[in-house]
């Protein structure tokens, strides 16, 4: 341990006022409360899944999908997670980078690879048989390498060493062939070679010191600090605005000086998302796969079809409706603008419920169940305006509540957060799931229709 | 100051400029610095100061043009870069747990220097045990130049070091521009006060 780290270490030790067995005491309530039931939930649900095995080019593409995803999550936070202050005074020091990241670098490869080998391993034991000894070492073996290999793609990101990270992504196809022999050796059939990705993944690691030296400590920084935003914004339960700050500056269309006739908002609001094309193209997307997975939802054995659909609706409207959002967060301040805060909120909800009830429908309509992906958008659209009319937390809801199994204040908080997307997947997976047709439009109207009422009434608010 | 004035160029720079797609941020400019120099940058508002001395300090890669550090492109990632430019542009991150003699006591740790006197220099050693939330804007100015003057150096970039601070407080970092020219180190430094330039600056550049 170096000598800053040292001191800091030091400091850290004393006494300080908070208590730190309340810290023990939440996290500890926390998982019991929410982590084992949504894991238990979450295995009996992909249960069914780990008994199917997929075609070995199936795993491979998956594999490298992660690995894609990875090297760009390196670019808006790397496995290199320092703290402003860390960069500004001790990685500005005069030791090599290398040498000043690796602890940071350590820890995120560490919890990687446990992360990894927690799915794993919670995948395996859903199964509905015993697994073979040897073949659960071989998984875990492969699960950890993977871990190796996922967290030197992720730095490459990172650091942007786009070459390295093409070559890393093409080695985890490599990664998908060993789940598939090493998932069948579960049941007995010993896949050896598939232990090939041990070495291979430890033999990656010879690029990380070039890849710790090549990051920029001004964007360590700069994600310390963006990080450190979302983390207040998040507390504070403002998760707008923590979204927001993820947000690339919009660059695109500068020039641009559309005319076409059009209310001025809806203008604005096509404008916007010309502007976007990234965040269009996602919003979409997400409505694309949620109106396909409508009719697969409906004649689905378990629920969990019909919610993955809502829930990309849901982003698929947060994603398309940036217009109305701004407005709602504006609202309280004095507007210049000659139409009023009601008539522009109802203009600034044209172009999401357009869109999304369009490409739902067209996206369903294979499936021939384009009504109830229509009904299902108007449902999403009117969740999402009670969502972002909600304004600022209560401040009541910060009064702790004790009771009998300890404080629950923080459960309020969680429901007035989740809210609108509570009402969504419930009312929206429920209907989507157990009824059929004009039944589930009828459903899905009046539910839209309701809560379209409770945003108003919050609008008013 | 001008005795002390050494030729060898130490920070040059040549038709540097950056630029957002077809929106320019900053002209081509020229600079150089030399060792024992004060060179100021100044201009109205939105000239481009501060975004020159983030091309300077390496922490912005320019659209055209280098900046040669001993010859060498500045680029923050060096050891020799980050060992020589001692930079405050904006508000410095700091840790709100330290105080501010657990903030000096880290930048000698990590440079395994030693120094006593860096916050009185700066008239806020009274405030050594105090926590950087505890501190005025005007105080949080001072320490952040304490800092920046603490830690070893061969140039100081400052981005109008003087802001928040009455005129007592501006004579104490002339003080310390003074001592740390004499000392050999040059600074870069954008600000709006005439007459700290027209105390410190050898050199003047107008954007």
């Amino acid at each position: 341990m170096t000598a800053p780290d040292r001191l800091l270490r030091e400091i850290r030790t004393r006494p300080r006022a908070a208590d730190r067995a309340t810290d023990l005491y939440i996290v500890v309530l926390s998982v019991l409360v929410f982590v084992l039931p949504l894991a238990r939930w979450g295995t009996q649900q992909v249960a069914p899944a780990t008994q199917w095995s997929p075609p070995w080019w199936t795993a491979a593409i998956a594999a490298m999908l992660v690995a894609i995803g990875a090297a760009a999550a390196g670019r808006t936070r790397g496995p290199v997670a320092v703290s402003a202050p860390y960069v500004e005074w001790v990685v500005a020091g005069s030791a090599p980078l290398a040498r000043r990241l690796r602890p940071s670098w350590w820890r995120s490869l560490l919890v990687t690879m446990a992360a990894v080998l927690f799915v794993t391993v919670v995948a395996v034991v859903s199964r509905s048989t015993w697994p073979d000894p040897v073949g659960a070492v071989t998984v875990s073996a492969v699960a950890l390498g993977s871990g190796v290999l996922l967290s030197v793609v992720w730095l490459s990101g990172q650091a942007r060493r786009w070459r390295n990270a093409a070559v890393l992504v093409l080695l985890s196809a490599g990664t998908g062939l060993a789940w598939t022999g090493a998932w069948r050796s579960l049941d007995g059939d010993p896949a050896w070679w598939s232990l090939l990705v041990v070495p291979v993944a430890v033999g990656t690691a010879v690029v990380v010191p070039r890849a710790l030296s090549a990051i920029r400590p001004s964007r360590l920084r700069t994600q310390a600090i963006r990080w450190s935003r979302i983390e207040v914004f998040a507390t504070t339960a403002d998760l707008a605005s923590a979204a927001a700050v993820l947000r690339a500056p919009t660059r695109l269309g500068r020039h641009w000086r559309p005319a076409f006739a059009a209310p001025p908002f809806v203008r604005r609001d096509l404008i916007g998302l010309v502007r976007a094309p990234g965040r269009t193209a996602t919003g979409l997307g997400a409505a694309a796969a949620a109106g396909s997975l409508i009719p697969i939802a409906q004649n689905a054995v378990t629920p969990l079809i019909a919610l993955i659909s809502v829930a990309a609706a849901y982003v698929g409207v947060c994603f398309l409706s940036d217009g109305l959002r701004f407005h709602a967060f504006d609202r309280e301040r004095p507007s210049a603008f000659g139409v009023g805060p009601g008539a522009a909120a109802l203009q600034h909800l044209v172009v999401p419920t357009a869109l999304l009830t369009l490409v739902m429908g067209s996206a369903a309509v294979l499936g021939g169940s384009p009504h109830v992906a229509i009904a299902l958008a108007l449902l999403v659209v009117a969740c999402r305006a009670l969502s972002v009319f909600k304004g600022h937390m209560p401040l009541e809801l910060l009064t702790p509540v004790m009771t009998p199994v300890g404080e629950m204040s923080s459960a309020g908080r969680l429901i007035w957060l989740a809210d609108a997307v509570l009402v969504a997947l419930l009312v929206g997976g429920t209907t989507v799931s157990q009824a059929s047709g004009w039944d589930a439009v009828a459903i899905l109207v009046v539910a839209a229709g309701l809560v379209a009422v409770w945003a108003r009434s919050r609008w008013r608010q | 100051m001008a005795d002390t004035v050494e030729t060898r160029p130490v920070l040059v720079a040549e038709g540097i400029t950056a630029s957002i797609d077809d929106q320019p941020l900053v002209v081509p400019t020229d600079i150089t610095v030399s060792a024992g120099e004060c060179v100021a940058l100044t201009g109205p508002n939105g000239s481009g100061k501060t975004t020159l001395l983030r091309l300077l300090a390496g922490r912005l890669v320019p659209s055209g043009g280098t900046v040669l550090l001993d010859d060498e492109p500045v680029d923050e990632r060096s050891t020799h870069v980050r060992s020589a430019l001692s930079v405050l542009i904006g508000v410095p991150a700091l840790y709100p747990d330290l105080t501010l003699g657990d903030h000096v006591q880290l930048v000698h740790a990590t440079w395994g220097s030693v120094g006593e006197t860096d916050l009185e220099r700066f008239g806020v050693g009274a405030l050594r045990d105090r926590f950087v939330h505890e501190l005025s804007s005007g105080q949080q100015q001072l320490f952040s130049l304490a800092l920046v003057f603490a830690r070893p150096s061969r140039v100081l970039v400052l981005d109008e070091p003087e802001q928040r601070l009455d005129a007592d407080r501006k004579d104490l970092f002339a003080v310390a521009v003074e001592e740390a020219l004499a000392d050999g180190r040059s600074v870069v430094m954008a600000c709006h006060d005439h007459d700290l330039v027209a105390r410190l600056a050898r050199r003047q550049v107008s954007l």
